[in-house]
């Protein structure tokens, strides 16, 4: 079995425009949450979201075209035999929108692979380009097949993209379930009321051993475990046992040969909705006998659904280089069953290993574990 | 890796199938059948109805190939994983959803047409129905159809599961060009990890039966009936 290793990282989202702007952004507490601002939100049970400020201007083509240049502006060349993952929920949305409105008629960044060949050919890559979609893990579990095509020495490097847009599409889809807060994103909070949306891109770019050593990548951490299991419970709310998410942790943990007690810390979905935090607290409970520091930044960048996994796993990868995990924005008075373990401050954090976990529409979760770099 | 295929299910525009020794499998543009839940089920689904085409033909399918391998009855879920391939996906329902949030202001947004503008949600609804825990994705297919099969096949070939329920599923949209003059419909095999199993073999990027590639989903369809009426 090979090592995989993530040896370049990027990401784009309502805090910053690339990985510094985003930990310090987290790391101080603050939210990119505000009013909408690129259509009406008067028909809608709340007017927040994790808008990027530099997307909101009206333009010909899909956000998303802008979205990817800003997450791929500076990054060094990427190896042309790489094979790449994207992972999105609904691509260039916003052009469906405006298909329907009659302002177009372009319909080129709506389909999956449209958007993995967006990427593929400004990157100039050669290598299998395939695009995941699986609700709010899916690049969760983009990382996972990834991971598994370096592990099993069927690629030696790997680029894994995941994108979201804010669109008017899926702000009323939530709304219209009334599954947004109308005031804040409180996650694992007694008093939370809903979720709230966000937008962004992230990239790793992931590598085997012998393709660190060949190319002089410095290893910014390994992926030691991953997992997928389907909750087989209900179409919307997740199952109250999370028992779906303990079966993904728990063979993320073997597959890593990991005891939960090995865990430092946990990035959780943690979206601020009352059933998906309550399930995730629940399975956290059953899982370790004392609970690790968890913390969720949803209540910092909200809710960006296909790319929430590449983001967070990127900021897991920080969090075990500095070694302590960031505030959960929003939280004021924690879910008694959190047993103090997540903050509206940052924690401190003491190990090599950090568990980040997803679960979305369907009943599906995923979850990875990210191992400390040795050069940290 | 050597595999058994156990079962197979398809909804075309020519008709639906398990598999019986009557049936004939055409992948081919046209019109899909009407579809009802109790063509697939034996006692009907309470969401159905409320399923876009997409969902339908891909619940459908899976249906029936659950059915065909003696998969569809359960008491203890079970570790089977799913995966579909698609290239438009729900794209249809997505245009049926925000053509009723686009006007009013969203008030007249409709929750139950949300629900089906994800692509993976037919997979939340077969694992529902048939006690699947195994992982489930959607994989973009944009040639050959065998993309979701593929993509399963990695899977159990990894460990990530024994078993997996994997095919390929789109319909028409009528805002996509091409739409009507490519195939539409789902087809799903189920395929089971077994180190003694006979001819089918995954060596990580080819699917074989005995000395032959598989390079289509038509072609697989098509050895998997022989094989199986050859065995009755």
């Amino acid at each position: 079995m090979n090592a995989v290793h993530v040896v370049d990282i990027g990401v784009v989202t309502a805090l910053g425009r690339n990985v510094d702007a985003v930990w310090d952004g987290l790391s101080a507490g603050r939210t990119g949450l505000a009013p909408v601002r690129r259509f009406a939100t008067d028909g809608y049970i709340s007017n927040l979201a994790g808008c990027i400020p530099a997307l909101d201007a009206e333009r010909p083509d899909s956000r998303l075209d802008t979205l990817v240049q800003m997450l791929f502006d500076g990054t060094r060349s990427v190896p042309a035999d790489t094979m790449l993952f994207t992972a999105t929920t609904k691509a260039g949305i916003d052009q469906l929108e405006r298909s329907v409105r009659k302002q177009s008629t372009a319909l080129d960044k709506v389909l999956g692979h449209q958007v993995t060949d967006l990427i593929g050919d400004r990157l100039g890559l050669n290598g299998a380009r395939r695009n995941i979609s699986a609700a709010c893990a899916s690049a969760t579990i983009a990382l996972t097949l990834g991971a598994s095509c370096i592990e099993q020495g069927e690629a030696e490097s790997v680029l894994v993209c995941g994108m979201d847009l804010v669109s008017e599409f899926v702000f009323s889809g939530f709304s219209a379930l009334h599954a947004l807060s109308e005031s804040s994103c409180r996650p694992f909070d007694v008093n939370r009321d809903g979720l709230l949306l966000g937008e962004g891109a992230a990239f790793l770019l992931l590598a085997s051993e012998r393709r660190c050593r060949q190319a002089g990548h410095r290893s910014l951490g390994r992926i030691a475990g991953w997992g997928i299991a389907s909750d087989a419970h209900h179409i919307t709310a997740p199952s109250r046992t999370g028992e779906g998410l303990i079966l993904a942790i728990r063979q993320a943990l073997g597959h890593a040969g990991l005891a939960p007690a090995d865990i430092a810390a946990v990035s959780a979905h943690g979206t601020g909705s009352v059933y998906n935090d309550a399930m995730e607290l629940t399975a956290f409970n059953t899982l370790f006998d004392s609970l690790p520091p968890f913390h969720s930044v949803k209540g910092a960048v909200g809710h960006t659904m296909g790319a929430c996994g590449a983001i967070e796993t990127i900021v897991a990868l920080c969090s075990l280089e500095h070694q302590c995990i960031p505030p959960t924005v929003g939280l004021q008075t924690p879910e008694p069953s959190g047993q103090a373990r997540v903050s509206s401050e940052v924690q401190a954090i003491s190990g090599n290993y950090l568990l980040t976990t997803n679960s979305g529409f369907g009943g599906v979760n995923a979850s990875i574990i990210l191992q400390r770099s040795a050069e940290s | 890796m050597r595999l058994d295929i156990k079962g197979i299910g398809w909804v075309t525009p020519s008709g639906i199938g398990s598999g019986q020794r009557d049936e004939t499998l055409v992948l081919a543009p046209g019109k899909l059948p009407a579809l009802k839940s109790r063509l697939f089920l034996e006692t009907p689904h309470p969401r159905f109805g409320r399923f876009d085409l997409y969902a339908k033909a891909g619940f459908g399918a899976i249906a029936l190939a659950m059915k065909s391998a003696g998969l569809d009855r359960w008491t203890q879920k079970r570790a089977i994983g799913l995966v579909a391939g698609t290239r438009r996906g729900c794209l249809a329902a997505d245009l049926a959803y925000f053509k009723t949030a686009a006007f009013h202001g969203g008030t007249m947004a409709s929750p139950n047409l949300f629900a089906y503008t994800l692509s993976s949600t037919v997979l939340g609804e077969a694992s529902i129905q048939f006690g699947l825990t195994g992982p489930s994705f959607v994989i973009d297919d944009s040639e050959g159809h065998l993309a979701g099969v593929h993509a399963a096949l990695d899977l159990m070939h990894w460990g990530l599961c024994e078993t997996a329920a994997a095919g390929w599923c789109d319909v028409d949209s009528e805002i996509m060009s091409g739409s009507g003059k490519e195939p539409c419909g789902a087809v799903f095999v189920l395929l089971e990890r077994n180190a003694d199993a006979g001819s089918w073999q995954w060596n990580g990027g080819e699917l074989t039966f005995g000395t032959e590639r598989i390079n289509d989903l038509a072609q697989l369809a098509r050895i998997v009936l022989k094989d199986r009426h050859s065995n009755e």
